[in-house]
């Protein structure tokens, strides 16, 4: 064992600091051509009018000059997530965080050399403007929505599946995919416990329940929240994205009540109408007095203006928090505290509550968005950026939609969303500070139809596609175990999307394509 | 347990009908309403009985064997079917192309649990076979991963896993009884049953 484990470590050492040589020398070279720091800004600015900061202060990152092998790292560390869980679940279970650590430091150690400052200031601007919060909000959805539980139990007949789907797909929006799922998995579970064909029923939760349920606010789908972290304002969502998700899951629900009621005759011991179960109560329903509070305190920190709290300011900006930010980030902490306060611990004992899911999401996120610097700003630097194919390709809806969606669909869709949300911005040469002017939130002269319907699809194909394979979004593959625990022989990573989500997901996007995006 | 052991010595004969499934089904269902009491017939489609090699798989499909009909019946109705063979192709365009004697028949299962209690289902039911069937290379293990324990979200593994696989060997009518109580329990995925014939 000691021999196997330093067998891997070697390796992997050595090519951390062959990667990350190599890595500080290109950008040593990058630095160079372009003249050292202070030309590199002229030129960028000169390249990229519309770059700027979150608050709209005109300036130019030399970060978005960096050349397209700087996203190495990026790639690696979404493919990492990606496979990790197919190829060796028992290695990746073990070692994810050293992996996180791994693609992280692969970028972050020469970006450190190569311009100390902006290294710093891009650094801080990431963890301070979208992890901290991002992990925060998780932090504060999972603990709260782990204190409610679903007690009780119906009997799984098409209508009361097809009732229970209906209420986790609008619940996912309120408590977020992860939560709905952690809370309404149990009682689904035990609704259909005595059906023999049990898998369609996890399927159709997966697509509602852990993905499309999340599109109708910022709290639903993590990428939608980074959308909110980046100046979209709260509510757009839920306006903007409301036709597509009805149509969606109304499709869906549809096709789940004739796959259902197919499965359903087919049982041989249907139990009789005495026999049914008690029906559905809710214990610790207080917590949603703290959902409550959770959302006011993001909607709070979307509308109210405080003070900017200086940060940094060696880069090519200063760095600023708004105060708003942290007393968001504070009153969501104290919401999280005050539910696991008031709440019996035995409620989320039977939800198998544990903190390792957020564990899991604070390493991993942590290299995600350590990696994801480089990506962001050449998309950000728009034609002047090593990405500008990419920025000149992807243009409309249909081509954002099926873009992002498919990307989504093997990769986490957070990274995905924001990698495309900043290829709109830097395709309309547009900053984050536009944003809600171009949402039609301020002069209706400054609405743009085009950056709606981007962001429309972005955001659709974001949060919907990840319902098509085990790896497009967090929840997945938590149904997916908690399924196999309960007993229920979920189809592998194939065969859950050549049987289920391509033939079934597919024509609805399709539809959703024809109706909203062409 | 004499009635058992008994039983357990009934032999069975694949008889294959030259005709169309559907009318062998219904040939069979008066043929055994008008002349026995307590026949055993079993179709091999509808049992899930793999009842062909590749050759005659190939002969089929280049035309020269029409589409056939295995049959899967007790001694006594084969008795009867072959005695009576010719006056059934008269009278019924049915052909009788082959009456052979099952010598034994097999089913290969295999099955993966992540909670004990199904993996305890499992074995059980393996363990308390019908007399006139038999386990063979019974292969069972169970991981425990303590560490694995609770909801991942991005790092799935269970914490308890078992897998086996075997081989049931015996009578073919009760074979199939237990790949139809199979059914009954997701987990197991069993593959056709597999006749050697005499």
């Amino acid at each position: 064992m000691v021999r196997h484990l330093c067998s891997f470590r070697r390796p992997m050492l050595l090519l951390l600091v062959a990667v990350g040589l190599v890595g500080f020398w290109s950008l040593a070279a990058v630095a160079q051509d372009h003249g050292g720091h202070t030309d590199d800004q002229e030129t960028a600015a000169e390249h990229a009018p519309g770059h700027g900061d979150d608050h709209g202060v005109a300036h130019a990152s030399p970060v978005g000059l960096l050349p397209l092998w700087t996203l190495i790292p990026f790639v690696g560390i979404l493919l990492s997530i990606a496979l990790g869980p197919l190829v060796a679940p028992h290695f990746w279970h073990a070692h994810f965080p050293k992996v996180s650590a791994f693609w992280a430091l692969l970028f972050a150690i020469p970006f450190m050399f190569w311009n100390p400052n902006e290294a710093i200031q891009e650094i801080l601007h990431i963890y301070l403007m979208d992890y901290i919060p991002f992990i925060i909000l998780l932090w504060g959805l999972f603990t709260i929505s782990g204190g409610i539980y679903l007690g009780g139990s119906l009997r799984g007949s098409p209508k009361v599946n097809l009732t229970l789907l209906l209420i986790g797909t609008f619940l996912a929006s309120l408590i977020g995919t992860t939560g709905a799922a952690m809370v309404l998995i149990r009682p689904m579970l035990r609704a259909n416990e005595w059906r023999r064909n049990k898998v369609h029923l996890m399927v159709f939760f997966i697509f509602l329940v852990a993905n499309i349920g999340g599109s109708l606010t910022p709290l639903g789908d993590p990428p939608l929240f980074l959308g909110f972290l980046h100046n979209v304002p709260f509510f757009w969502v839920t306006t903007g994205l409301i036709k597509e998700m009805l149509l969606a899951s109304a499709l869906i629900l549809i096709v789940f009540f004739f796959v259902d009621t197919y499965f359903y005759r087919k049982e041989e011991n249907i139990p009789e109408p005495e026999t049914d179960g008690e029906g559905i109560h809710i214990e610790g329903w207080h917590n949603f007095f703290f959902l409550l509070g959770v959302m006011g305190a993001v909607i709070m920190s979307g509308s109210l203006k405080l003070i900017d709290v200086p940060i940094y300011s060696g880069g090519s900006h200063a760095l600023v928090v708004p105060l708003q930010n942290w007393l968001k980030d504070i009153i969501i902490i104290a919401m999280g505290i005050l539910s696991l306060k008031t709440t019996a611990k035995v409620l989320r004992e039977k939800n198998g509550f544990s903190w390792f899911p957020i564990q899991e999401v604070a390493y991993l996120f942590a290299g995600i968005f350590m990696t994801i610097i480089p990506a962001l700003a050449i998309l950000k630097a728009g034609s002047a950026g090593a990405l500008s194919d990419l920025t000149n390709a992807v243009h409309g809806p249909v081509r954002y939609f099926w873009a992002t969606g498919i990307l989504s669909s093997f990769l986490d869709n957070a990274p995905t969303y924001l990698t495309f949300f900043n290829a709109a911005l830097g395709d309309l040469g547009k900053v984050e500070a536009d944003i809600p002017g171009m949402l039609g939130y301020l002069d209706e002269s400054l609405r743009n139809s085009e950056f709606i319907s981007d962001l429309t699809a972005i955001s659709a194909g974001a949060v919907f596609m990840g319902a098509v394979t085990y790896i497009g979004n967090a929840p997945n593959f938590m149904v997916k175990a908690i399924a196999e625990e309960s007993g229920i022989p979920m189809p592998s990573f194939f065969g859950y999307m050549v049987k289920w989500s391509v033939p079934i997901l597919m024509p609805i996007f399709v539809i959703v394509t024809f109706v909203f995006f062409v | 347990m004499a009635t058992k052991n008994n039983t357990a010595k009934k032999s069975f004969y694949e008889v294959v009908f030259l005709g169309k499934p559907k009318v062998v089904r219904a040939f069979m269902k008066g043929f055994v309403m008008g002349n026995l009491d307590n026949a055993s017939v079993i179709y091999s489609f509808n049992a899930g009985i793999h009842h062909e090699g590749k050759v005659e798989k190939l002969v089929e499909m280049v035309g020269i064997r029409g589409t056939d009909c295995h049959v899967i019946v007790d001694s006594d109705t084969s008795a009867l079917l072959k005695k009576w063979a010719k006056r059934i192709t008269r009278e019924t365009g049915l052909e009788i192309v082959s009456h052979r004697n099952i010598r034994s028949a097999s089913m290969y299962f295999k099955f993966q649990a992540f909670a004990p209690r199904y993996n305890d289902e499992v074995v059980k039911l393996v363990k308390t076979l019908p007399a006139g069937l038999r386990v063979e290379g019974f292969k069972h293990d169970v991981k425990l991963d303590p560490k694995a324990k609770g909801i991942e979200a991005y790092s799935v593994v269970h914490h308890y896993e078992a897998c086996g696989e075997a081989t049931v060997v015996g009578r073919i009518d009760l074979l199939v009884a237990l790949k139809k109580k199979f059914e009954d329990y997701p987990l197991i995925q069993s593959e056709d049953i597999v006749l050697k014939l005499a």
